[in-house]
């Protein structure tokens, strides 16, 4: 108890002086920086080029006018299915004639009006005529019976049939003429035909579909009068003949080839789709990109593989993102590229290992921009830290960020 | 300092002690070159008026202060040669101090105060002897501020002879009490010594203690003028300042 | 007062210099901040209301898409209107002649042939620029002067689209540009936002608006009523496409200068008076003692029939001569500290000229505060020197009373040795003194502490707006806003690992009467580059439908998860939407809301729609990848992330880094003052004590512990409250910041525990040592002979 209380000043002293110092180390102690961690994993890396594409149809059939007629109204709508060779799709009739204007309605009533009088004038010649021919068939008949008689000479009998046979001629042509004056009369009077015309489906002229598979536009609805090579609708067949146009601009194109797979995305539908590069034109085209700057674009088609059934919906024209794979390799080990830095010009990731970062200096392959390929220094599983703060070193205390 | 208690040897030996305040015209010279010797086990009274040089004397050999010149040997120790360190265990081991006021803890019981001292030293008595002794036991758990004066300076007895020290020094003891507690405090002192044998110098300017003496010097002007020997000492009680 | 007091007052004084020195310092530390802030909070606020006098900042701002010039004469007729100023403002680009990265600007137009009738100029170098020459431009000062520009250079901008090359014809600042960040950000960065003001001619031109104009400004009269002026513009420009008229008090450059003053105004009220009751506290203690000490001579002066009030008189002069001689070295130390403030504040506050003002007021404050402080000290203890009467005090004291005070920690006391139980039983029996010692301590321990806090919470604030949040290298946005394809474009770059898009529509929010103008950020689904996080950290999945909001913004708004939020969105087609509150996240600058882009879009009938991406790039190829950046067109500005992190952390160094050394001095003041004048107060109170413990034989060591001991433990229990109280004044700070410009998170902060922590035990055993000395030399013969 005496040697307790001997010592208390010492223990206390001690003791206070511990109790702080342990406070000042606690409080000194350094922290641990709060990092995210990833880990490396292994499975596939897909290199892509990826650049907005749009769907169409491989073979569009465009239906137009054959003659210059009037279209019927087009009945059909975009969307509907049509078999090539009976299905009517629009319908044509011939032209009504022109509209009158007041000037050509008055010389065509002017027109009539004097048709009218040659016709009273070809009537009055045709009974001039008939009259003639009767007198010189009497005159004929008297002659004959001269003739017989002896009195009128052969002469006489022979003038009195030519003037009867003229005679009958002369009526002929009044009667030919009474009916070339008809005519005339009928022509004037067809002038004055204008719209009205009641309708007579007897000449109407059907358009038949050339192709199996739908309605894809309709480019004139409407009746209206077009001439003969107008464009009326485009027929496609979005289900067996769709494909995907891309326009890569060249240096992008140069690495693709024909026959690399594509996946196709953001197309609306659930999942991706899947496709092959089929074509890749030789030539470029300049354009200006988005944001401005002259480009040269290379148009790159690419098959549908997909089959129909899942990608119902997807029409011509439809805008979608395609990815085209031009490098792939699969079991690899593969870490965020937000792990990834350069640190005296060789490529580094932070594992951490016991609390604290570990500089590792590693090999890298492709990339798909998330992910990096690692070649060497890492292996399935390592923790790594993504976004490295540039203050970190080898040895820094870290601590995960929960 | 262990020393063989050799009842030949002095307890104190001094040689040529000066002590000199101040320098220039303005020096105090308290004690001018004084030689004495103090044997093992007395009491010793040092009289005179105020500045004579006997409390300097006494803060001298007792280790509060050190001399401007001179030697003061204690058991054949040098104490004027100590350092500030080396005094501090010399008062340790080996004084004990009463003072005219008391100097006790006021935040500690008679007990306690008596415990300071025990607990520092080598060879302490416990202090309830202590306090028995100087007839304090029934007011062990009081504080200062509940005793009077006299049980006051009893307390601080107990606590200078609670070390059993080997000298007891009394600057002025009796000074602030009047004179029948005075009186009980020597003879306190006076037992002390004959029990323990602890050698007691008191200082004081009242002529009649001298009585209880064995050795009685008398100082002037910082130096001694007199030294006599008592045949036989006056008990304490018979004692009439 | 008698000669010979006179010689007393002098010769007590310099008796206990150490401790009048350390109270004097208090004092003027206290005296010194109080004239400090007080005089800056007058410079800064008399400035701005000068400069805005002067060069007539707007009351009113109202912007709209195309107002036709005849729309003035309606504006200008409404109810409270005083003067109006049509003018055009665009964005444009700037191309730097050093080719890095292009810088965004606003361009702003002046009238022909006259000053602005509202926000006009100061031309600070050359000219305005001539009306009919188009290619003429006054930039920002502080922007010319970061780039190395002067008048005659060209400078390559692009305004909406068409790439002009200017030629700078002047300098100019303006109090609508006190405080200018580059976009998005909220700290000033010169270099990378530039203002130019062009003839109106040359604008109307650049943004098609001939014939009209896209901004008012409104100086109202005297007794407006803003709202209701606010409401009129909005109905006149609604036609037009306007997007909200709002009042100066939400102009973002003067929101920071507002912000700031009342920062002072706060701290001046809290800090000296901490100080100054800690003064009053330690003259209370030393007078007291003083008295106490010298029972005897008040006793003699009385029964010479010196009076009450003439004693009570010496010892206030002697606490005057204390308190003000630290008061007037406070006002010195004020005005020189004012002074250097002032380069800190013109750095960030772009002030044409910023003078230190001193306050008449704060001067006679300052000292009235000091002389106040020593009275109430001399007054409280003048009870005592009335009560003493001379025969009292002429008797030695009796010896303190300590057997009431023992009961307290009996059970404690027995494990402990003497003069340990001699410090418990000390303690116990002043606990006023000592809780006043205490308290006083933990006071100025959490001053410091409390702004070292803050300051580690903005560090965390911007390790988490730039490695949780935003974590992208680089921002680009767009002129306008375009298709997505943009996207593809950017990742194409050789070097960009990741583009992820972002869209920012101006909006204002509003729930029932509450309103708010602001912004939705449009993002990507998955976004990895920039996030919104909840309040623990994590990302927050953005909602199909629906709007997550900043929590800063639904305390504004006072909304929850679960509520619905009404949008009038001011852009495109300027539909009202409502919307449901799906999550709160976490913000630490400004009121951010967050939506993914296509609902966004969609709110706005629009697809495919981005107006920036955020950019991860190859650390390798950088500077290929800011080379074609540069490059295109379409891109407004590039901004760095490295850039804002490097101006926040600048101006945290610059600003927070001396703050913090005062801060310390101020904790170091006040500690040593106390434990110095108490440990002095009571070496002298038991000189004797202490005396004849070194009699009895305990060494200086020892017998410095029964001293200091009780001072020991007054610092140990300080400690823990003064972290306790520092945390709770970091509390109060952060919340005394606007939440509307940015949050500062209170964190726990060990480090700056630990060194508040550090400053005390250092003042602490500074004073202890020196006490210690002060023991070590004392005549033990001469304390044992006094009185008392």
């Amino acid at each position: 108890m005496a040697l307790h209380r001997k010592l208390s000043r010492r223990f206390l002293v001690v003791g206070a002086v511990l109790v702080v110092g342990a406070g000042l180390v606690a409080a000194f102690r350094p922290q641990p920086v709060q990092v995210d961690i990833g880990h490396a994993t292994r499975g596939d890396i897909q290199v892509m080029i990826e650049d907005e594409g749009t769907t169409r149809v491989r073979e569009v059939y465009v239906v137009s006018t054959p003659v210059t007629g009037q279209l019927l109204r087009v009945n059909v709508h975009p969307g509907d299915q049509v078999t090539g060779g009976e299905t009517q799709v629009a319908g044509m009739r011939p032209t009504a004639p022109e509209a009158l204007n007041i000037r050509t309605r008055e010389q065509a009533l002017a027109a009539v009006d004097a048709a009218k009088a040659a016709l009273r004038v070809a009537e009055a010649n045709l009974t001039s005529a008939i009259a003639a021919q009767d007198y010189a068939v009497t005159e004929l008949e008297r002659t004959q019976r001269l003739s017989e008689a002896g009195i009128a000479s052969r002469a006489a009998l022979d003038k009195a049939q030519a003037d009867a046979r003229s005679a009958n001629a002369a009526r002929d042509t009044a009667e030919a003429t009474i009916a070339v004056r008809q005519a005339d009369l009928a022509d004037a009077n067809a002038l004055l035909i204008g719209f009205g015309v009641p309708a007579d489906d007897s000449n109407d002229i059907p358009l038949i579909s050339p192709a199996d598979g739908v309605i894809l536009r309709i480019l004139q609805e409407s009746e209206t009068t077009l001439t003969a090579g107008t464009p009326v609708l485009e027929i496609g067949d979005i289900v067996n003949d769709l494909e995907v146009e891309v326009e890569l601009v060249s240096s992008d194109a140069v690495q693709v080839h024909v026959g690399d797979p594509v996946v196709l995305s953001g197309w609306g539908g659930p999942e991706a789709l899947t496709g092959q590069v089929a074509r890749i034109d030789p030539y470029a085209v300049t354009t200006y990109s988005a944001l401005g700057v002259e480009e040269q674009r290379v148009s790159v088609v690419v098959d549908l593989v997909s089959p129909a059934s899942a990608r119902t919906g997807l029409g011509h024209g439809f805008r979608l993102k395609a990815g085209i794979i031009i490098d792939q390799a699969s079991d690899v080990v593969r870490v965020p590229s937000s792990a990834l830095f350069l640190q005296d010009g060789q490529r580094a990731v932070f594992t951490m290992a016991d609390g604290r970062a570990v500089l590792t200096p590693v090999s890298i392959g492709r990339s798909d921009g998330l992910l990096t390929e690692i070649t060497e220094g890492l292996a399935e599983g390592d923790a790594v830290l993504l976004y490295p703060a540039a203050g970190l070193t080898d040895g820094t205390l870290i601590a995960a960020r929960n | 300092m262990e020393q063989t208690r050799d009842t030949d040897l002095p307890a104190f030996d001094v040689r040529g002690l000066t002590r000199t305040y101040g320098t220039g015209h303005t020096a105090v010279h308290a004690l001018r070159g004084v030689d004495l010797r103090i044997a093992r086990g007395e009491i010793v009274v040092l009289l005179g008026p105020s500045g004579s040089g006997k409390s300097t004397l006494l803060n001298i050999l007792g280790g509060l202060d050190r001399p401007t010149s001179g030697e003061a040997l204690f058991n054949g120790q040098s104490l004027s040669q100590m350092n500030d360190r080396a005094l501090t265990t010399y008062r340790r081991a080996h004084v004990g101090f009463v003072f005219q006021f008391y100097n006790l803890m006021a935040s500690l019981t008679a007990r306690e105060n008596v415990e300071l001292v025990t607990e520092i030293a080598a060879h302490p008595m416990t202090p309830e002897e202590a306090l028995a002794l100087v007839g304090l036991s029934d007011r062990m758990d009081h504080f200062p501020s509940q005793l009077s004066g006299g049980e006051q300076q009893r307390v601080a007895i107990a606590r200078a002879i609670a070390k059993q020290p080997e000298v007891l020094f009394c600057d002025e003891p009796t000074g602030a009490l009047d004179s029948a507690t005075g009186r009980s405090v020597l003879a306190v002192l006076d037992d002390v010594n004959r029990r323990l044998g602890t050698t007691v110098l008191i200082v004081t300017h009242a002529a009649a203690t001298a009585a209880m003496a064995d050795t009685v010097i008398r100082f002037a002007d910082g130096q001694i003028r007199e030294i006599t020997r008592n045949p036989t000492r006056t008990p304490p009680e018979g004692i009439e300042w | 007062m008698v000669r010979a007091l006179g010689a007393k007052l002098r010769r007590d004084l310099w008796r206990m210099k150490g401790q009048a020195l350390a109270i004097g310092a208090v004092i003027a530390v206290g005296v010194a901040m109080q004239i400090m802030m007080t005089g800056l909070h007058l410079s800064l606020s008399e400035t701005r209301d000068a400069y805005y006098e002067r060069y007539r900042l707007a009351d009113v701002f109202a912007s709209a898409t195309r107002v036709p010039n005849a729309v003035t004469s309606d504006l200008a007729g409404i109810d409270g209107v005083s003067r109006i100023e049509p003018r055009i403002t665009g964005s444009a680009r700037i191309d730097p002649a050093d080719g890095g990265l292009p810088i965004a600007a606003m361009t702003i137009s002046l009238p022909d042939g006259r000053a602005p009738a509202v926000n006009d100029l100061l031309i600070t170098s050359g000219r305005k620029p001539d009306p009919n020459r188009n290619t003429e431009v006054v930039v920002l000062e502080a922007f010319a002067i970061a780039r190395g520009l002067t008048v005659g250079d060209p400078l390559v901008a692009t305004l909406n689209g068409t790439r002009m090359t200017l030629r700078i014809v002047g300098t100019a600042t303006s109090p609508e540009f006190l405080y200018v960040t580059p976009p998005g950000e909220f700290v000033p960065d010169d270099g990378r936002y530039a203002v130019l003001w062009m003839p109106r001619a040359a604008l109307e031109a650049a943004y098609d608006l001939r014939g009209g104009f896209n901004q008012a400004l409104l100086t109202l009269s005297r007794d407006a009523k803003t709202e209701a002026v606010l409401d009129a513009v909005d109905r006149v420009l609604d036609p037009y496409g306007g997007t909200g008229a709002y009042a100066r008090g939400d102009h973002m450059s003067n929101r920071f200068i507002t912000e700031e003053i009342n920062g002072l105004t706060m701290s001046s009220a809290v800090v000296p008076p901490v100080f100054l009751a800690v003064a009053a506290f330690l003259l209370y203690i030393v007078i007291s003692r003083l008295v106490q000490a010298e029972r005897e001579e008040i006793g003699l002066l009385k029964a010479f029939g010196y009076r009450n009030h003439e004693v009570g008189l010496h010892y206030l002069e002697m606490a005057l001569a204390i308190s003000l001689g630290g008061a007037l070295a406070g006002c010195a130390l004020g005005v020189v500290s004012g002074r250097a403030m002032i380069p800190l504040y013109t750095t960030y506050y772009k002030f044409p000229f910023l003078l230190f003002r001193l306050d008449a007021a704060s001067f006679l404050i300052g000292l009235a505060g000091s002389v106040t402080v020593s009275s109430v000290g001399v007054l409280w203890v003048m009870r005592r020197i009335i009560a003493l009467t001379p025969s009292e005090a002429m008797r030695p004291p009796t010896p303190p009373d300590y057997s009431r005070a023992g009961g307290v920690g009996r059970a404690l006391a027995q494990w402990l040795d003497q003069p340990s139980r001699m410090v418990l039983r000390r303690i116990t029996r002043q606990p006023a003194r000592m809780a006043g010692a205490v308290i006083g301590i933990a006071a100025g321990m959490s001053l410091s502490l409390g702004m070292l806090t803050i300051f580690e919470g903005f560090n965390t604030a911007l390790d988490r707006s730039f490695g949780q949040i935003d974590r992208s290298d680089a921002t680009v946005s767009l002129i306008y806003p375009a298709s997505d394809s943009i996207l593809l474009e950017l990742g194409r770059i050789d070097g960009v690992q990741q583009a992820e898009p972002v869209r920012q529509v101006a909006v204002v929010f509003r729930n029932g009467r509450a309103t708010h103008r602001g912004a939705i950020t449009g993002l990507a689904a998955g976004s990895d580059l920039y996030r919104a996080l909840d309040g623990d950290g994590h990302p927050l999945t953005l909602p199909e439908r629906g709007i997550v909001l900043s929590s800063s913004l639904a305390q504004v708004l006072g909304l929850q998860t679960g509520d619905t939020i009404t949008l009038e969105i001011r852009e495109a087609a300027r539909p009202t939407v409502s919307a449901p509150v799906v999550a709160i996240a976490d913000s630490l600058m400004g009121t951010p809301a967050y939506m993914r882009i296509e609902a966004l879009n969609q709110l706005l009938g629009q697809r495919n729609r981005i107006a920036g991406a955020y950019l991860q790039i190859d650390p390798s190829q950088e500077a290929a990848v800011r080379q074609r950046l540069s490059n295109f067109p379409m891109i407004a500005g590039v901004s760095l992330s490295k850039d804002a992190q490097q101006a926040f952390a600048r101006m945290m160094d610059q600003g927070a880094g001396s703050v913090r050394y005062v801060m310390g001095f101020m904790a170091f003041v006040i500690t040593f003052g106390i434990i110095y004048n108490t440990a002095r107060v009571a070496q002298a109170e038991r000189a004797r004590e202490l005396a004849s413990l070194r009699v009895i034989g305990f060494y200086r060591s020892e017998t410095a512990f029964v001293l200091l001991g009780e001072l020991g433990v007054v610092v140990l229990i300080a400690l823990p409250l003064g972290l306790a109280l520092g945390r709770w004044m970091a509390h109060g700070i952060a919340a005394g910041f606007s939440t509307e410009i940015y949050q500062v998170p209170v964190v726990a902060a060990p480090h700056s525990m630990g060194i508040a922590t550090c400053v005390v035990l250092g003042a602490a055993v500074a004073s202890g040592w020196l006490v210690k000395r002060d023991m070590d030399r004392a005549d033990i013969i001469l304390a044992l002979k006094t009185r008392e």
